[in-house]
């Protein structure tokens, strides 16, 4: 999903940050954890957008559900970070912007994050021939595979990439039969 | 009748078609819908003006794209589009089916004949709505008339072949009746054998008035040369800001063969009127009166593809930049 304009902001400053400190790869990893914590924990989002809360609880909310309870493994850039939206007033977007950074990472890294859904669960052979077609269509760059499954599909199966699909899904295959009839 | 095995025969032949067509293709999916526009998140690479296609079968142009989104006018359907519905890119332009068999009929601006008079026959190439108007070098200054057969007008103020005029005055004057009266003159060209091709435009009038319009066309035997484009004041705003660019689709088709048209545009200021309802929704900025910044730049963009091409066919045949296939021979 498209964050906005000031999420997109904070994290192209985090990545050149993390360029200059040659750090990106850690904070890829940990703006990847934050965001799953986001989607992991659904009234993490409504607490840290709560006026309520202080700044301060809001920013250890955000480092533990990084770090784990212990904080052990610290990273200087992220605290930084965190310091920074909690000055700005900001640590509300915090998940837009760990989405965003995401995406920006992955954009210059030439990651491409792959989802298949397919209707009922893909052996490893089928897996392995999948993704042997789909590197050969993108070619270059690194691929992050994302399997699901949804009956709804009937048969067959889906491959997303950005914003490209190859449906081959049997639903589809009705859909379009359908139209056609109807035309 | 339905013959069972034509049914099947027809199911086979799609099944067989379907699974050679699995492709990897662009989408984006509908984040909300109202007033004949979609706002689409994703189709990252689409280009302004394309036509993209909704997963039932309803087109779309994409008018705006946003960082965060893309602003799709529908073209047809309106209601039936709706939240999270994939739509994919064409790869095409928005564009009308023309040729001779659109002669004599109603049709919207998708090409469809509206006259209940059955299918459009004949050979039939697509236009784009939208396209450069001529250069310079392949016009000819305006040196021969267009009769209307008002004196006042031929004698006075006579109007050229390759010309734009503007018939102005307040309501109920007769400026349709000027236009219709000029259609129905060029009766005299098309039976000596040098036809003026003519197309009406109807833009967001009553249903009933264009009704009454044809009519009279058909009784002075006008209609044999004439296209009438109509999109009536009950249909989308898209569709009515669309009329215009359908009509001079069809005008180009005939001075792409070599042949005069008169194209009447009744009027341009309901377009005007579509566009900025058009441009309110996709939230552009709006000037004077609401209209859009772009307003004149719409009208003179349209109006600027009226032209007589030079006769030297060697030089006219490089006017345009249509692919080979939609190229009508000169």
């Amino acid at each position: 999903m498209d964050q906005g304009l000031i999420p997109r902001r904070y994290a192209k400053a985090l990545y050149e940050v993390g360029e200059e400190r040659s750090d990106n790869e850690r904070l890829y990893g940990l703006m990847q954890r934050l965001s799953a914590a986001f989607a992991q924990t659904p009234g993490m989002s409504a607490t840290v957008s709560n006026p309520f809360v202080s700044d301060k609880d809001k920013t250890s909310l955000l480092t533990k559900a990084v770090y784990g309870s212990d904080g052990a493994t610290a990273d200087p850039t992220y605290e930084d970070f965190l310091r920074l939206l909690e000055k700005n007033r900001r640590t509300s977007i915090a998940r837009d912007i760990a989405n965003a950074y995401v995406d920006l990472y992955r954009a210059k890294h030439s990651i491409y994050r792959v989802h298949i859904c397919s209707a009922a669960p893909l052996g490893d052979a089928e897996k392995k021939r999948l993704e042997g077609i789909i590197s050969r269509h993108i070619g270059k760059g690194t691929m992050e595979y994302v399997y699901t499954t949804d009956p709804s599909l009937i048969g067959g199966f889906t491959v997303t990439v950005n914003s490209e699909r190859l449906d081959a899904s049997v639903s589809n295959e009705l859909k379009q039969l359908r139209l056609s009839l109807i035309k | 009748m339905i013959n069972p095995s034509e049914i099947s025969q027809v199911l086979k032949q799609e099944l067989e078609n379907i699974n050679s067509k699995v492709a990897f293709e662009e989408v984006g999916t509908v984040l909300e819908t109202g007033d004949g526009v979609a706002h689409v998140y994703g189709l990252d690479n689409v280009g302004a003006n394309e036509l993209v296609e909704f997963e039932n079968g309803v087109k779309g142009v994409a008018m705006n794209l946003e960082e965060s989104n893309v602003g799709v006018v529908l073209l047809n359907d309106v209601d039936k589009v709706t939240e999270n519905m994939t739509v994919r890119r064409t790869g095409e332009i928005a564009s009308i089916p023309v040729g001779e068999g659109l002669l004599g009929r109603v049709i919207n601006i998708l090409g469809e004949p509206i006259d209940g008079r059955g299918p459009i026959s004949g050979d039939l190439i697509r236009l784009p709505l939208e396209r450069k108007a001529p250069g310079v070098i392949y016009r000819q200054p305006v040196k021969q008339p267009l009769q209307t057969g008002i004196k006042a007008i031929d004698s006075m103020v006579p109007i050229g072949r390759g010309q734009r005029e503007l018939i102005i005055g307040d309501r109920q004057i007769g400026k349709t009746a000027i236009a219709i009266d000029t259609i129905i003159n060029q009766r005299k060209a098309y039976e000596a054998g040098k036809p003026v091709y003519c197309i009406y435009v109807a833009i967001g009038q009553k249903a009933s008035s264009i009704a009454a319009l044809v009519d009279t066309l058909r009784k002075n035997g006008a209609l044999d040369y004439t296209v009438v484009v109509a999109a009536t004041a009950s249909e989308s705003a898209a569709m009515r800001y669309f009329a215009p660019f359908a009509g001079v689709a069809i005008g180009e088709y005939f001075r792409d063969t070599g042949r005069d048209a008169l194209i009447v545009y009744d009027d341009l200021s309901k377009q005007a009127v579509a566009y900025r309802e058009v441009s309110l929704i996709l939230k552009r900025p709006s000037g004077r009166e609401a209209y859009p910044g772009d307003i004149f730049y719409l009208h003179s963009r349209l109006l600027e593809r009226a032209a007589k091409i030079i006769d030297n066919q060697e030089v006219a045949s490089q006017m345009n930049d249509l692919p080979e296939v939609l190229k009508p021979v000169m």
